[in-house]
């Protein structure tokens, strides 16, 4: 990511991030060691046929990923599924993977990929659609809104997640990767295969429909 | 600055609130006072509160321990090596249906067992067992009635018969 003079994400941001990560992700966060070298060095002892060295990296990235495709499809058993199976993919895989991007971007791009296909494939079976989206707990024609009392983050997190369905899936990907994965702008490009421009609108309008849908939300935040 | 319309405007202030902005176009916006331009004001301070909400909702944990996913995974790139690479997409398909009717097969095995039968006689389960990778079975014993639990149904080839 390029440096900006007046950085969005100041110290404060990246520690409350941080301190709503898993601990495996804290791992990855905190260690010692540089992550991606860390991540290098595993890819090259699993691509010799280590199984260990794979289930290092599955352990790091599995909840990551997962929570990825669970914004992506609003389903948790969903979710559960596309997420084995992009790590099933990179698995197999991983002889095609050459390093030349980090292998965390490489990883996403299956999972993203996955969720996409998923969610076309949804789309084309309509009935399906209603039934996994009431099964979620979804329902499609209403606003969320803020119970009584005070906000709390788990119906918080619910709500956003209703209202990340509303997206279309390419303003959904975008969103993710940037705002919750924290995903620079090149980043997100090389995963979604589109160029700075369109990952920027696609960002920008995606902000602007989640604000009318969680605007009730805002303002209990803020009173 | 007054070239440009709101729509634009918004567009750059979405690139400076995610540090998106090279260094050029950092010192073009700063020595054009954009920050104090109300449109863009109106974009950063929606994006800002936005991001707060969204940090501030609780990310997703898998619902089950790493290990469980772990060997689900394992087994499914084991068990597929021995059955010819089979695509993965086209083996996820048919394992909703599967894992349906055997489910609903394993609830009528326990509803038939919990059933009374005229007498006193209650039939048990003595072992459940599988040959497949991937496949696990076990009978947990419950009051009046043995339950087949049976886990990682997808993991079933095409055309395979439980009995």
């Amino acid at each position: 990511m390029r440096k900006c003079g007046t950085p969005a994400h100041g110290p404060q941001d990246l520690f409350s991030v941080k301190h709503l990560m898993s601990t495996s992700v804290k791992t990855a966060v905190d260690g010692d060691e540089n992550p991606a070298e860390r991540h290098r060095q595993w890819v090259t002892r699993a691509k010799t046929g280590e199984e260990e060295a794979f289930r290092m990296l599955f352990e790091e990235f599995f909840p990551k990923i997962y929570g990825m495709i669970f914004h992506m499809v609003g389903q948790v058993e969903t979710a559960e599924d596309l997420a084995q199976s992009t790590m099933v993919q990179a698995w197999r895989r991983l002889n095609q993977f050459d390093g030349r991007s980090a292998f965390g971007t490489w990883l996403y791009r299956i999972g993203v990929n996955t969720a996409l296909d998923h969610l076309r494939r949804r789309k084309n079976r309509p009935m399906e659609s209603l039934e996994v989206a009431a099964e979620a707990g979804i329902e499609p024609a209403v606003n969320p809104e803020p119970p009584g009392g005070a906000l709390d983050d788990r119906e918080l997190g619910a709500a956003i997640d209703r209202a990340l369905q509303k997206l279309t899936p390419e303003h959904r990907a975008v969103f993710v990767l940037g705002e919750i994965e924290e995903m620079a702008y090149e980043d997100i490009g090389r995963v979604l295969k589109v160029k700075r421009g369109t990952v920027m609108s696609r960002m920008h309008y995606a902000r602007r429909h989640l604000q009318r849908l969680l605007r009730p939300f805002y303002e209990r935040a803020q009173s | 600055m007054s070239e440009l319309n709101p729509n634009d405007r918004q567009l750059i202030a979405t690139e400076y609130f995610d540090g998106a902005l090279g260094p050029e176009e950092l010192a073009w916006f700063e020595e054009n006072g954009l920050a104090s331009d109300p449109v863009v004001k109106e974009t950063l301070e929606g994006a800002r509160g936005l991001r707060e909400l969204v940090r501030r909702g609780a990310r997703p944990e898998p619902p089950a321990a790493l290990a469980f996913y772990w060997e689900r995974v394992r087994a499914d790139v084991q068990g597929v090596g021995r059955a010819g690479a089979r695509p993965m997409r086209a083996s996820w398909r048919w394992a909703t249906p599967v894992r349906v009717l055997a489910t609903a097969a394993a609830v009528l095995v326990g509803i038939a067992l919990v059933l009374p039968r005229g007498g006193s006689m209650m039939s048990t389960v003595e072992r459940a067992e599988s040959r497949q990778p991937g496949l696990y079975t076990s009978v947990v014993p419950a009051r009046g009635a043995s339950v087949v639990w049976i886990t990682g149904l997808e993991y079933l080839p095409e055309g395979y018969v439980l009995r």
